[in-house]
């Protein structure tokens, strides 16, 4: 199987997953509260319409060369995803300065939380 | 300059930051905060490795002509985003997990 057939398929996966993912989180978690939930929803995002331009390219014949708007929808694409990875890690090292002085680390809370009472 | 020069080196300069910007994540993440030891860590270390995988290439070739043109390289950045992939659908179970677990749970018969 040629690696160009697989390159469209694993980002079918990527895509499919993205989607699911933007949807669960969105639908189930309360995202919106806290500055990593944001940062990570614009992140996904940025990913999600990443894959999305690589998905139009092959059955649209689209190219970066020859359509110009294609060519702008990819570059606002990765910059949607530039600017989430950016805002994620301006998150996390702030969080990381602020639980350093308070003596605990943010971003730890893997959701393993006990369920006996015990925080 | 053209819009499609234009476009390009747009285009360029925005994987250029976001290899940088992946790179400053997975440093900071593992190193600050140690994210390695939780699960949604690990996950998040995966699929930001792989974003970096799959950028890293393109950094290379602006900076040094780097040939991506080899069947080597094709399959290598199958690997790459099928990292993204799966780390994402990693992060997909543990969000319903997570989810799940903090339900709200049935008030208990007296």
């Amino acid at each position: 199987m040629p690696p160009g057939i697989l390159t469209s398929a694993v980002f079918v996966a990527a895509f499919a997953a993205l989607s699911v993912f933007g949807s669960a989180y969105m639908l189930l978690a309360p995202w919106f509260r806290n500055p990593a939930g944001r940062a990570l929803m614009v992140m996904s995002t940025g990913f999600w319409l990443v894959s999305l331009a690589e998905l139009l390219r092959h059955p649209f014949g689209l190219s970066t060369a020859d359509s110009a708007p294609f060519a702008w929808f990819q570059v606002a694409a990765v910059s949607v995803a530039v600017v989430g990875i950016g805002w994620i890690t301006k998150v996390l090292i702030k969080a990381q300065w602020h639980g350093r002085r308070r003596g605990r680390r943010y971003f730890e809370d893997s959701g393993e939380r006990r369920h006996d009472g015990h925080p | 300059m053209t819009q499609a020069q234009l476009v390009t080196d747009l285009g360029n300069d925005a994987v250029f930051a976001a290899c940088a910007g992946s790179v400053a994540f997975l440093a900071a993440y593992i190193l600050l905060a140690r994210g390695y030891r939780t699960e949604i860590g690990r996950a998040l270390i995966v699929m930001d490795a792989g974003l970096t995988l799959a950028l890293g290439p393109s950094v290379v070739h602006r900076l040094t002509g780097l040939s991506l043109a080899s069947i080597g390289y094709a399959w290598y950045f199958v690997a790459s985003i099928a990292v993204v992939g799966l780390a994402t659908w990693w992060r997909v179970w543990f969000v319903l997990k997570v989810q799940w677990r903090g339900r709200p749970k049935p008030p208990e018969d007296p």
